[in-house]
């Protein structure tokens, strides 16, 4: 699964992109949320409720199942253009 | 020509412009708005601006805000041109224009598709000063800006 990283959290987590393979009982963007934000460093950020999840290219909320995504993309708040 | 172009190349807003215009012949009335990358901000001399957007998602939300939007209803065409990547001070982030038959309504389309561009569009915008740089959120104002269209039309 190709996870991904925008705006400021590129910068706290240290990449823009990473490829990862889900530990069993990870199935929804709430427990990958989780999952990785007990990792060290800026990736607590993740915690965050205002940073948004999609799912291979669609918004998804804590509780959707994600098992089968390709990739997935954390969002924090935009900046606007 | 497509609607909305999202790209990290350089624009060129009278080139944009002369064609959109050329498509609107007829229309009565053309607006049209240019953003640019300050040269000077609260965190000191701007060398540049980082605009990253998302490769499917920043496009689609538009198309779907501005499709459904009751202000962009009144104008005959549209079209938002907006640069990604490192943008240099001086140089255009974002063009925006809008034709319709009658004048108020081009500048309402205009209006209306910066400030949801400033507001809800899915860019990340990082102002790169001389010693500094931080990552920039919508000011009050622009989200007092954007709450102005919620009840257009009712």
């Amino acid at each position: 699964m190709l996870i991904s990283y925008y705006g400021r959290l590129a910068d706290s987590i240290g990449m823009a992109q990473e490829e990862c393979a889900l530990p069993g009982g990870i199935a929804t963007a709430g427990a990958l949320r989780g999952w990785l934000a007990e990792r060290r460093g800026g990736y607590a950020d993740l915690t965050d409720a205002k940073i948004r999840i999609a799912a291979d290219d669609r918004f998804v909320e804590d509780v959707a199942d994600i098992a089968n995504a390709a990739q997935i993309a954390f969002l924090p708040p935009v900046g606007g253009g | 020509m497509q609607r909305i172009r999202i790209s990290p190349d350089p624009i060129d807003p009278a080139a944009e412009l002369e064609a959109f215009t050329r498509k609107s012949a007829g229309s009565g009335a053309i607006v049209s708005f240019t953003g640019q990358v300050r040269s000077s901000s609260p965190g000191g001399k701007v060398v540049k601006l980082h605009l990253q957007s998302h490769p499917v998602l920043t496009q689609s939300a538009i198309c779907d805000a501005f499709t459904d939007s009751p202000v962009l209803s009144s104008a005959t065409d549209w079209r938002v041109v907006h640069r990604t990547g490192d943008i240099p001070a001086g140089e255009t982030i974002v063009l925006v224009a809008a034709a319709a038959d009658h004048r108020r309504a081009a500048f309402e389309a205009a209006d209306f598709m910066m400030d949801y561009l400033k507001t809800e569009a899915i860019f990340w915008k990082k102002e790169i000063c001389e010693q500094t740089s931080a990552w920039i959120e919508p000011r009050a104002q622009d989200y007092a800006d954007r709450s102005r269209w919620d009840n257009h039309g009712r």
